[in-house]
């Protein structure tokens, strides 16, 4: 058991095999303990550390305690013949020109242990389509697939019960809401308080009858929102120091967020979930300039008339109102509802 | 580090005071006193802010695991279930449903048994899914 386990690189499948290499002996035990372990333990004592350890079938034993090589691997001696560099100057007797394995490999790997066996992760790719299910809770424990919508007679029971749900008000935050709530959320770009949002990822929809699960959403679902205030919550000290180091800070801050209410949950299962198509360049025109445009600006664009007899901006004709960057849209909340991760219909931030 | 309030990144007197307001012995009145212990509290407040995210999850996954384990089914397989239903409810959202809505939860915890259940060999061969 002295060789490195560079010269026997297959010294584990040996280990596997029964009976044992010569220094590891396998102890019969009493009959009793045999029965009782199922028959197939044996009890491995190794000559030097490793007694008293029991070995379970097919379990491996490895020298030392690591399955890797070490950065500093022992020291092998080479074989005179084969050792150009030795010099010769210093060898002054028999026994330092000879093949000595005595301590080369002892001191890091002369322990038997077991070797750690890591499970692969379970790969999570590729994901499920993405679909949700409609349960009714009066078939409840359901053990099959569930279907996206209920049948079409109870479509305007569905629509007519109390609903609970929870959206995403941002990439992060999930809130589980029912009519009449105020949550607070993230801060919303460019919305004033008064103004009605959307928040198109709905990740589960509940009444008192069924549950919608989405996975990951609900693409039929949809939450109002009123914006009640762009606010910001009250101010806190942040002071921080690590000891002995010769820096601190300290700062007040006070956090931007959105005070929302929510008006209504509605659910459209005899619609086309899709989304409609991006706003028309007219309302573009504050993304070609990458800015917002005042009104007196607004009033400088110059205008023709169009294909359909309205006017449009004169850009128009050269810009077909493509977003220049996935989600800019989105940002500006030019669309027509808030979509977040994991939502398949996001324009953005897709994994 | 020295700690000293008359520095960069000090914290103006008014406010030492303000926070070592109720504090005990001279601590709260003089400022050399109060800097040192309004200092400490402060970075304590500091860090403890990051790690209040921390203990609130291991809040709810406790609170998940008791509940799902009220349906004989463990926190583990009940998110490794939902990882593999592909639902995307986070474990604020899990508790809260636990809590007060009992029967969507427990729709949850049966569409992770569901999808816990040993496949077999026809649905394992079953690509239509993807």
């Amino acid at each position: 058991m002295a060789f490195c386990r560079r010269l026997a690189p297959n010294l584990r499948v040996a280990l596997q095999t029964w009976p044992s290499p010569s220094n590891l002996r396998l102890v019969e035990l009493p009959s009793w303990t045999c029965t009782a372990l199922g028959g197939v333990r044996g009890f491995i004592r190794h000559p030097v550390k490793a007694t008293g350890h029991i070995l379970g079938h097919k379990m491996e034993v490895i020298q030392g305690s690591r399955k890797r090589p070490s950065y500093m691997p022992p020291k092998i001696p080479k074989h005179p013949l084969q050792d150009v560099e030795l010099n010769m100057n210093e060898v002054l007797t028999y026994s330092d020109m000879k093949l000595r394995w005595q301590w080369t490999t002892r001191f890091s790997t002369s322990r038997m242990t077991i070797a750690r066996h890591w499970k692969p992760m379970r790969t999570e790719f590729p994901r499920n389509k993405p679909t949700c299910a409609f349960v009714w809770h009066e078939d409840m424990p359901h053990r099959t697939p569930q279907p996206e919508l209920p049948d079409p007679e109870h479509f305007e029971r569905i629509k007519k019960q109390e609903l609970f749900c929870v959206f995403k008000s941002s990439v992060y935050h999930q809130h589980k809401v029912t009519v009449g709530d105020i949550v607070q959320a993230e801060k919303l770009h460019r919305r004033d308080a008064g103004e009605k949002v959307v928040f198109g990822t709905v990740l589960l929809v509940g009444s008192k009858d069924f549950t919608i699960l989405g996975k990951p959403t609900v693409p039929y679902a949809k939450v109002k929102a009123t914006v009640e205030q762009q606010t910001l919550t009250k101010e806190m000290l942040a002071f921080w120091y690590k000891p002995r180091r010769k820096q601190s800070h300290f700062y007040r801050r006070r956090q931007h967020v959105t005070m929302l209410r929510i008006d209504e949950i509605i659910l459209t299962p005899d619609e086309d979930p899709a989304d409609p198509p991006p706003p028309k360049p007219a309302r573009l025109l504050d993304l070609w300039a990458n800015r917002w445009l005042d009104p007196a600006e607004k009033e400088g664009i110059e205008m023709i008339e169009g294909e359909d007899g309205r006017l449009i901006p004169k850009v128009a004709q050269i810009y077909d109102g493509l977003e220049h960057q996935p989600g800019s849209y989105h940002r500006r909340g030019l669309t027509s509802c808030y979509r977040y991760w994991p939502d398949p219909a996001a324009t953005h931030w897709r994994i | 580090m020295l700690l000293s309030a008359v520095r960069f990144g000090r914290i103006p007197r008014e406010i030492v005071f303000a926070v070592a307001k109720g504090m005990y012995g001279r601590s709260k009145r003089c400022f050399k006193l109060a800097a040192v212990r309004v200092m400490k509290e402060l970075n304590h407040m500091y860090w403890l802010r990051k790690k209040r995210r921390k203990q609130m999850r291991i809040l709810w996954i406790t609170r998940i695991n008791a509940a799902s384990r009220e349906h004989g089914f463990l926190y583990s397989r009940l998110i490794s279930g939902l990882t593999r239903a592909n639902m995307a409810v986070d474990r604020k959202s899990l508790c809260i449903l636990a809590e007060t809505e009992p029967a969507s939860f427990k729709c949850v915890v049966d569409e992770a048994k569901r999808m816990m259940k040993r496949e077999t060999l026809e649905s394992a061969r079953n690509l239509s899914r993807f």
